[in-house]
């Protein structure tokens, strides 16, 4: 699969029309090899830790955040086997249910297009310098790297 | 001769300080250690928010390790591990 692969990553305020993104995958990648396409949807949850979630608050560093999310959608798809990426990562205030994070792959196969999407998924949560403040109906919590998570009442505590 | 270097803030550093930016006194060609270390006797609030959550020091957005020199012109964050996703 050669130069005429698609490959796109975005910070984005705004919700993904996910039926557009996979007609323009499909029709795009079909004719140079692909025949497998795995999508993946990051929505916030409504519960943590026994409390109410009311919303995510994402900031990214930009225009870093950008610069690096297409980096990775690059960087996997420089492998032989697949012929699309389309990564998009959401900022602003998010309430349960909405998508934070979407990841399409077209491959070759399923099995390529399945490991390299939770290949991106991964590399992204880790490399991209996108940071989250959690509201709860227990407090406010900043969320750090995968799951710690610091109460804004204890930076309180610290002046 | 020393520098003031401008360091933009994230997540619970920022909220910790109350501010996205601060500047902060730095020999010219300082590293990065030197900067965590002024960072935290100029706001000793963010001293104790580094002690909660090991800071990390993006320069040109790119992680810097402790003896990396920082420039004059780069652009400095400090940020604790991501969160997306």
């Amino acid at each position: 699969m050669g130069p005429e692969k698609v490959v796109r990553a975005e910070v984005a305020l705004s919700e993904v029309s996910v039926n557009d993104v996979v007609r323009e995958l499909v029709s795009k990648t079909a004719g140079i090899g692909a025949g497998a396409l795995a999508s993946f949807i990051g929505f916030v949850k409504g519960l943590v830790n026994g409390s109410s979630v009311v919303e995510l608050e994402y900031a990214a560093y930009e225009p870093h955040a950008s610069k690096k999310l297409l980096e990775i959608a690059e960087e996997e798809s420089l492998d032989e086997d697949v012929a699309g990426v389309y990564v998009v990562h959401r900022v602003g205030r998010l309430k349960p249910g909405e998508p934070a994070i979407y990841i399409f792959v077209a491959a070759k196969n399923r099995g390529k297009a399945f490991r390299k999407a939770e290949r991106i998924l991964e590399r992204v949560k880790r490399e991209v310098p996108i940071y989250k403040l959690e509201k709860r109906s227990d407090g406010d919590y900043w969320v750090i790297g995968d799951g710690l998570r610091i109460p804004r009442s204890k930076l309180s505590d610290l002046k | 001769m020393k520098q003031r270097v401008k360091v933009k803030l994230f997540s619970l550093y920022a909220d910790a300080v109350g501010r996205s930016e601060v500047e902060v006194l730095l020999e010219l060609g300082g590293r990065v250690s030197e900067l965590l270390y002024s960072l935290a006797r100029e706001y000793p609030v963010l001293s104790k928010a580094f002690s909660l959550v090991e800071p990390i020091v993006l320069v040109n957005g790119v992680r810097a390790s402790g003896d990396q020199l920082i420039a004059g012109e780069s652009e400095v964050a400090v940020v604790p591990p991501s969160a997306g996703g």
